[in-house]
């Protein structure tokens, strides 16, 4: 299974992630990751947290067969679930160059 | 200069005296009961139409000190506060990151105290609430509505959040919006929002460090850089120049500082983080047209614009005019002032309409 991680936003505004494949981890952290995504509710809909400022927006995408599921969220308004899946992915995210603007 | 002061008239759900018991609690959850109220509050004051005559005369609120409360979650996401961990009668903790969240936060209080006249974030001492240890290897520090909440970062790109009194200015200048203008966390009123904040803390680090406008540095954030992003000067700056470009991790600063730049994006709430760079200049362009120290000049007039003069969603153009207002009435016998502040706003691209 693949899992992307991607925040952006935040104070800093700079953008950082990881992909894995569980198949690559060790196998007790991927363990981890496929049971807690399997518990967690981050998709759908989720409500925003309107007084945060700074939050960044969280972007899980879980890839399945052949199509990639994202979930998007504010990181001051967790989903159920989604705090395992955090802990999990965050040490392994490295910043990301954003892309040029004008 | 007028005194600077805050609306003196307040109507509540609760009665005043109840929320500052509330206030005065040990205990968290009792303390979000009076900050909610306070918000509410702030809200329906906001809903009101917020005129210039507002600036005029304002009683400044009798002084309760700082009341700083810091909390570790020891990695953990939530829930929040967390475990107390450092508050005003208390000893120090022996964390570091306690104890910086707690220095920078008094620091900050210390300003808005002294320099404009208020008192913490709602005017009436509400307790600055700090959350430390965010979680594990968490880049970011943001407010919630509430309180602050820091991550400690990895320790190779990012450090822990509470090392930058900037930062730490910076939230706690969200959370004076929120009780004042409340602008919108959106497209222009969204860059302004957090304008205002990057103004602030520059402001208080300048005071702090005692530097005039001409020699400080006006970068943000390098305290949080890990040595795994090498030397830069900060994440943004409020000067002319990129604070970082062509970096191997960061790539180029992508603050603009004229609105022929303004960036369209739909992410980060309408490019708020990154559009902000144009009333960041405009006010780095004031601040040394005006010289001297920021925060007897510059930042007096920002701070009367933007949290008594703005409307919920003001645009750099209702900024411009407001500055320009504000400088009128603050600094009445220096009419060079104004014009230096709408020069300023026509050198981003927005031209004030006073």
């Amino acid at each position: 299974m693949k899992v992307r991680l991607t925040e952006k936003g935040g104070w800093t505004n700079v953008r950082t992630g990881c992909t894995v494949d569980t198949a690559n981890l060790p196998a007790e952290m991927a363990q981890a990751l496929e049971d807690a995504l399997a518990h967690a509710h981050i998709f759908g809909k989720h409500a925003d947290h309107p007084n945060a400022r700074d939050a960044r927006t969280v972007d899980i995408e879980v890839k399945y067969g052949d199509c990639w599921k994202r979930a998007s969220f504010s990181e001051a308004a967790l989903p159920e679930g989604a705090s395992e899946i955090l802990q999990i992915l965050r040490p392994l995210c490295e910043p990301i160059p954003a892309p040029r603007h004008r | 200069m007028v005194t600077i002061g805050e609306f003196g008239r307040r109507s509540g759900f609760l009665p005043p005296y109840i929320v500052r018991r509330l206030h005065e609690s040990e205990n968290a959850s009792l303390h979000n009961i009076a900050f909610d109220t306070r918000e509410l509050d702030s809200g329906a004051r906001m809903a009101r139409e917020v005129r210039p005559a507002r600036i005029m005369g304002r009683a400044a609120m009798p002084s309760v000190g700082p009341q700083r409360k810091v909390y570790d979650l020891a990695g953990n996401l939530d829930p929040l506060p967390g475990t107390l961990s450092r508050s005003e009668k208390g000893q120090p903790s022996g964390v570091e990151v306690v104890e910086e969240a707690f220095e920078h936060s008094g620091i900050t209080y210390n300003f808005f105290k002294k320099v404009l006249k208020r008192e913490s974030v709602d005017n009436a001492g509400h307790p600055l609430i700090s959350s430390v240890n965010y979680g594990v290897h968490v880049a970011n520090a943001f407010w919630n509505g509430v309180q602050m909440v820091y991550g400690s970062g990895d320790g190779h790109y990012f450090l822990p959040f509470t090392k930058s009194l900037g930062i730490c200015a910076h939230e706690i200048s969200h959370g004076v919006i929120s009780f004042t203008t409340n602008l919108a966390y959106s497209e222009q009123s969204g860059a302004l929002n957090e304008s205002f904040c990057d103004v602030m803390a520059v402001s208080i680090e300048q005071w702090h460090l005692k530097q005039n406008a001409a020699d400080a540095n006006w970068a943000l954030g390098r305290e949080v850089a890990g040595p795994g992003l090498g030397q830069i000067d900060g994440f943004r700056t409020l000067t002319a120049a990129k604070a970082f470009e062509e970096h191997v991790f960061l790539g180029t600063d992508p603050q603009p500082k004229h609105l022929d730049g303004y960036d369209t994006t739909s992410d980060d709430h309408g490019g708020v983080h990154v559009n902000s760079g144009i009333p960041n200049h405009a006010f780095y362009l004031a601040a040394q047209e005006l010289g001297g120290n920021v925060w007897e000049r510059a930042t007096p007039i920002w701070f009367e614009a933007f949290t008594g003069l703005l409307n919920q969603d003001a645009s750099f153009v209702d900024a411009a005019t407001a500055t320009t207002l504000a400088a009128k009435r603050l600094f009445s016998g220096e009419p060079s002032y104004a014009t230096a502040i709408a020069d300023a706003w026509r050198a981003v691209g927005v031209q004030s309409e006073v």
